[in-house]
């Protein structure tokens, strides 16, 4: 039977009715069993009537979930609405775990999820494809996402690769949640350990280029950039951007066509998008900087955006090495939509065009994004990534 | 030979070799440097697995400090390396020869691995192992960039341990003079006391102080008499003091002056001072040493106690 998919979507503006019709949907579309359901809500909702809804359709079926900045579903690009990803089949095992305090004990909370899913034993050989698609606060732990996220993958090992996003809202900055079961839980790191012998393709990429020179950070902490080459960040930016007026009042407009790119070995520059300028004057990104790094600003227009997704797609679909897709989670930073505009439906098509227009697929628009390509996993912005899992039978 | 690497590829590649080479500017302790390393062998060097060993006290010994892509605790505790391991950078896995020393448990199905020794002028200060399970080489570029990581990381923990060394040194000579300053305060809380038991002020009457002196008497504590004596003629209003120096061993012409000193003084204080007690030896020397004597003397005390003043 291998690995079979369902996927069902809602725009039903009642809580219950929308969780209802887009598991109805899902597993309808499944039409086998399902074994874990992912579930992607936008902030519009009542969570727990949406969760009741769904459990009163798929009984206990394992779930995990999230708030998120919008969904991405074969019905389109949905800014409110439900969707939800049913799995089944027999090719795969399912464990799942979730902890709070994300961003107080970001180490203990990752461990105590990762170490529950190891205690599971799902490949206790390590002859089996692993993912563990793992869901975290956005809003409450950015700057705790690269502990949780290195806490995390050195309980699992390499060979189970994180994959996933950071929770969050259409860009209002308010209030997300996370879920797991009938748990809905805020500042909270949750995850599901997929363990299978079909292939699992993962692809992470972004688009954008360098263009400055290479600068040095001279002063940094966290999140917080403060200089770099010995100078305040945003004079930087304001002498490197001499047609934009930038002002700490407009900073964020400006900084989302232009991040800041830190150069890594094999891969693009790790991308951390600068959202404001704090009194003291620092500009404070989304996830912590390297230290003693060199950076530049970075620049990205449509075209590069549409062909860094494309390219993401590409990986993951190289990875199951002519296996045929049984379904696509495509995770894209909410911050691109708006640079994309009405292009974002071409870049959902490119992407689809590579996984194939009969794949099943879900995806989240997130506050950063999750994903380990050829190397360790890393906490991305203004990025996408794609896992496409294999069919697995034959 | 032609350089086949684009534009970009040498900016990249510069660009890594910079950040590599600033991690030793800013060090500030072993966490820190811990920190740094692991970020720039993993995130910046695409290793999953990074582990950095130091080398404790013991001869050789390496002890796993640090770890990223897998828990400390998961590692193996401690290592040897070999002369030949030591020397011994990239196991292609492949080697019939020398191996790395394989610091992982059979979870992790390494397809590539790295062992970089932290040396300064050969003495090894510690070891990095790097790990890959997805890619299967280092390229040569790669394996000199973890070369300089390596340098810049041994260069950063000598300065670790030359600082500590400092830093103990510091401590052992404050700890040192902390001692010493108690030593002397004890010291001079101890001769204070033997001041004290050795020039006791005794009031015979309410006119009359007997101050018996035993032992040398230098220079020191001769003006140590004297403001002992103008202190008690003062407090306790006496008008007669027997200076009784039966015990002193010795006087020479320095004491001899102050103790004149020390009566003249106690006459501006309305006291008259009376030596007694003078043995052959005292008054020879005394005699002898052409100091002029306006005292009133006596042989012993009951000849000073008669003495009319």
């Amino acid at each position: 039977m291998g690995i079979l998919a369902g996927v069902g979507a809602s725009t039903h503006v009642d809580s219950a009715t929308a969780g209802g019709s887009a598991v109805r949907e899902a597993l309808d579309n499944l039409a086998v069993p399902a074994r874990l359901l992912v579930v992607f809500t936008t902030e519009h909702y009542d969570h727990a009537l949406v969760l009741d809804a769904i459990h009163a359709a798929a009984r206990a079926t394992p779930l995990l979930g999230c708030c998120t900045g919008g969904l991405i579903t074969p019905a389109g690009i949905l800014p409110v609405g439900v969707g939800v990803l049913a799995l089944g089949g027999d090719e795969f095992e399912v464990a799942l775990a979730i902890a709070p305090g994300l961003s107080t004990t970001p180490t203990a909370s990752a461990e105590a999820v990762a170490e529950t899913l190891e205690a599971a034993h799902l490949d206790p050989e390590g002859e089996r494809n692993n993912v563990a698609l793992v869901f975290a606060d956005g809003l409450t732990g950015s700057l705790a996402m690269d502990t949780a996220i290195q806490s995390a993958a050195a309980v699992l090992g390499p060979l189970c690769p994180l994959f996933g996003g950071a929770a969050g809202d259409s860009l209002n900055y308010g209030h997300t949640v996370l879920f797991a079961g009938d748990r809905i839980m805020s500042d909270a790191f949750v995850a599901a350990q997929i363990s299978t012998s079909a292939p699992i393709g993962v692809g992470v990429h972004h688009g954008w280029r360098p263009a400055s020179r290479r600068m040095a950070v001279t002063r940094s902490t966290g999140n917080l950039l403060y200089e770099l080459d010995g100078r305040p960040a945003i004079a930087i930016y304001r002498e490197l951007l001499p047609e934009e007026t930038i002002t700490e009042a407009n900073f964020r407009e400006i900084s989302r066509f232009h991040p800041l790119g830190f150069v890594q070995a094999g891969s693009e520059p790790l991308v951390r998008l600068p959202l404001a300028v704090t009194d003291e004057g620092a500009l404070s990104c989304v996830g912590t900087l390297p230290g003693d790094a060199f950076a530049y600003i970075m620049q990205g227009d449509p075209a590069s955006l549409i062909e860094a997704a494309a390219y993401a797609a590409e990986r993951a679909m190289v990875a199951l090495e002519g296996n045929p897709p049984a379904v696509a989670i495509i995770i894209n930073c909410v911050t691109r939509p708006p640079l994309l505009g009405e292009q974002r439906h071409t870049e959902l098509e490119r992407i689809r065009a590579v996984i194939g227009a009969n794949t099943p697929f879900l995806g989240m628009y997130s506050f950063g994004e999750i994903a380990a390509a050829d190397g360790p996993p890393a906490f991305h912005n203004k990025t996408v990534a794609v896992c496409v899992l294999g069919r697995g039978d034959g | 030979m032609t350089d086949s690497r684009t534009l970009a590829e040498r900016e990249q590649e510069l660009a890594l070799l910079y950040e590599i080479t600033a991690i030793s500017k800013h060090i500030a302790n072993e966490q820190q440097l811990f920190d740094l390393t692991l970020d720039k062998a993993s995130r910046l060097l695409n290793s999953e697995i990074v582990v950095i060993y130091v080398r404790t006290g013991a001869e050789d010994e390496l002890v796993a400090r640090a770890a990223r892509g897998v828990r400390l605790s998961k590692v193996a505790a401690t290592l040897r390396l070999t002369t030949a391991q030591r020397h011994l950078l990239v196991d292609a896995q492949q080697d019939a020869g020398v191996i790395l020393p394989q610091p992982l448990g059979a979870k992790y199905p390494v397809r590539v691995a790295m062992g970089i020794p932290l040396q300064r002028e050969q003495v090894l200060l510690g070891w990095i192992y790097v790990a890959r399970v997805r890619q299967t080489v280092f390229t040569p570029q790669e394996h000199a960039l973890y070369l300089v990581l390596g340098e810049q990381v041994a260069r950063a923990l000598e300065m670790l341990l030359a600082w500590e060394q400092q830093r103990q040194q510091q401590a052992q000579l404050s700890q040192l003079l902390a001692e010493m300053q108690a030593a002397n305060q004890r010291q001079a809380t101890l001769l204070a006391t033997i001041n004290e038991l050795a020039m006791p002020i005794l009031s015979l009457d309410q006119r009359t102080l007997l101050i018996p002196l035993i032992g040398m008497i230098d220079h020191e504590r001769a003006t140590l008499i004297q403001e002992r004596m103008l202190a008690a003629i003062s407090t306790r209003r006496a008008r007669r003091v027997i200076l009784d120096i039966s015990g002193v061993v010795t006087v020479d012409e320095v004491v001899l002056m102050a103790l004149l000193n020390a009566t003249r003084a106690a006459e501006l204080l309305g006291a008259t001072v009376i030596l007694c007690g003078i043995g052959p030896e005292i008054a020879q020397a005394m005699v002898s040493s052409g100091v002029p004597l306006a005292l009133k003397t006596t042989h012993d005390l009951r000849a000073a106690l008669g003495l009319r003043v």
